[in-house]
């Protein structure tokens, strides 16, 4: 979706501060956010496609003003009101007044180490020939959905070049609205002078990994 | 290093044959409802936030305390900086590592988390790599640890693919003209780690020596390897 959280090249920012850290103390409501995120029983299942695109329905305002985590937190409460399992009232309260549906026991801390080593996984087995190879000149699509998508604004209509063949990956258009597909995906390099008109320098690429329907033949 | 194989797939899509609305709309409407409705102070839905999932069922504040810790103690940017020495020292690693990363990284017994997908960009004197998440905050957990504020800045999302050398100049480090910047934008579940330079004059260091020169910064391309002037 055309959201505020597709921010690469937007103007009127201004200096990146390199000190600014964000220590995670045991207590600090951060680390706890952080860590529920992982930890909680998320209704149909872990699902990052889903947890990002919830997250980019914040109203633009919020989005803005809110710091990291608590971004992190009104996902969590979007994800969790949509699906019924909790309610508004309930979280103000902090107090359940219904039951959630019957999912187990939620993930115990044994189970930390084992989802690190394995981790998740986006990458699936072919399901047919790759259209585009290393070398190929594509167009990024005029894509723009009302939902998830990972192609960002500042490339659609531009060329690049197959950087390199990533194999099949996820959908994350699908992926996010319930459905698993993948697709090939692509590494493809887009020359910095042609996507803006103040870059003066040639010679220096911008790089995004892009799912074949969002690319066609240039 | 894998002591015990959970089925961890199981673990995480637990509920995920639960018929769920997925509607970009509906979604769009609830979390103005959420904005409107609840307290601004994070600290305090937080708190409620974490009490009501336990008390559904939902939660185990203990693994709350567990994903904490292993945060602390275990990952960090120092499991990327061993990666970057054992490539300096070990061309044959560094080799494989350029080629297939995810694989180099299992030698190490390194964890994949998020990174099951890792690409690890080389510079040279002539080629300078950056990584940033425009969309969100993606980035390699499982080797550097969570990501500093700034790398998830909407100054950094924003400017970083645009002005990369006006970026480059906040954090300390100029560029020659002649040297080539690739930017990579984290748009997939692939993760990006940049390998800097082996600085000069270190080639009397052994592999741990190494390892406590690589900052952080140096390993998402804000840094050279040696530069030391912030945190991490």
């Amino acid at each position: 979706m055309d959201g505020v959280h597709d921010m690469g090249g937007m103007q009127g920012f201004g200096p990146v501060d390199p000190a600014t850290d964000e220590p995670l103390p045991e207590t600090d409501w951060r680390s706890r956010m952080f860590g529920i995120e992982l930890a909680y029983t998320q209704p149909g299942g872990f699902n990052l496609d889903w947890m990002r695109h919830v997250m980019e329905c914040m109203p633009p305002a919020a989005y803005l003003a809110s710091e990291y985590y608590d971004r992190w937190y009104w996902r969590e409460a979007g994800i969790l009101v949509n699906a019924g399992w909790v309610t508004i009232d309930e979280l103000k309260a902090g107090k359940a007044a219904s039951r959630a549906p019957c999912t187990g026991d939620p993930v115990p801390p044994e189970a930390v180490s084992a989802i690190l080593m394995q981790g998740i996984d986006s990458r699936r087995p072919p399901q047919g020939n790759a259209v585009f190879r290393a070398g190929d000149r594509v167009r990024a699509l005029f894509h723009s959905p009302l939902g998830a998508t990972r192609l960002p604004r500042y490339l659609r209509g531009h060329v690049g070049t197959v950087e390199q063949v990533r194999g099949w990956h996820v959908l994350p258009d699908a992926s996010a609205h319930g459905e698993e597909r993948a697709e090939p995906l692509y590494c493809v390099g887009f020359p910095a002078r042609d996507l803006w008109d103040d870059v003066t320098r040639g010679g220096d690429t911008v790089f995004a990994d892009l799912w074949e329907s969002y690319l066609e033949p240039a | 290093m894998v002591a015990t194989i959970l089925p961890i797939q199981a673990v995480l899509l637990r509920g995920h044959d639960m018929s769920v609305p997925r509607d970009t709309k509906r979604v769009i409407g609830i979390q103005q409802r959420l904005h409107s409705h609840l307290p601004p102070d994070p600290v305090l839905r937080v708190k409620a936030l974490e009490s009501l999932l336990v008390e559904k069922g939902l939660l185990n504040s203990a693994t709350v305390d567990r994903w904490i810790e292993v945060f602390h103690e275990e990952v960090g940017p120092k499991n990327g900086a061993r990666v970057v020495a054992r490539a300096w020292t070990d061309p044959a690693f560094k080799q494989r590592l350029l080629t297939n990363a995810g694989d180099a990284i299992d030698e190490l017994g390194l964890p994949r988390l998020e990174a099951t997908s890792l690409v690890v960009v080389e510079n040279t004197p002539k080629r300078h790599n950056i990584v940033v998440c425009t969309l969100c905050s993606c980035y390699p957990w499982a080797m550097l640890g969570v990501p500093p504020t700034w790398y998830k800045s909407f100054e950094y999302r924003s400017r970083v693919v645009r002005d990369p050398r006006a970026v480059l100049k906040e954090f300390g480090l100029e560029l020659g003209e002649e040297v080539e910047i690739r930017v990579w934008d984290s748009t997939s579940e692939v993760r990006y780690m940049v390998l800097p330079e082996r600085p000069a004059g270190t080639e009397h260091l052994d592999e741990e020596a190494l390892a406590a020169l690589v900052s952080r910064d140096s390993m998402v391309g804000t840094a050279l390897a040696d530069m030391h002037t912030h945190k991490g």
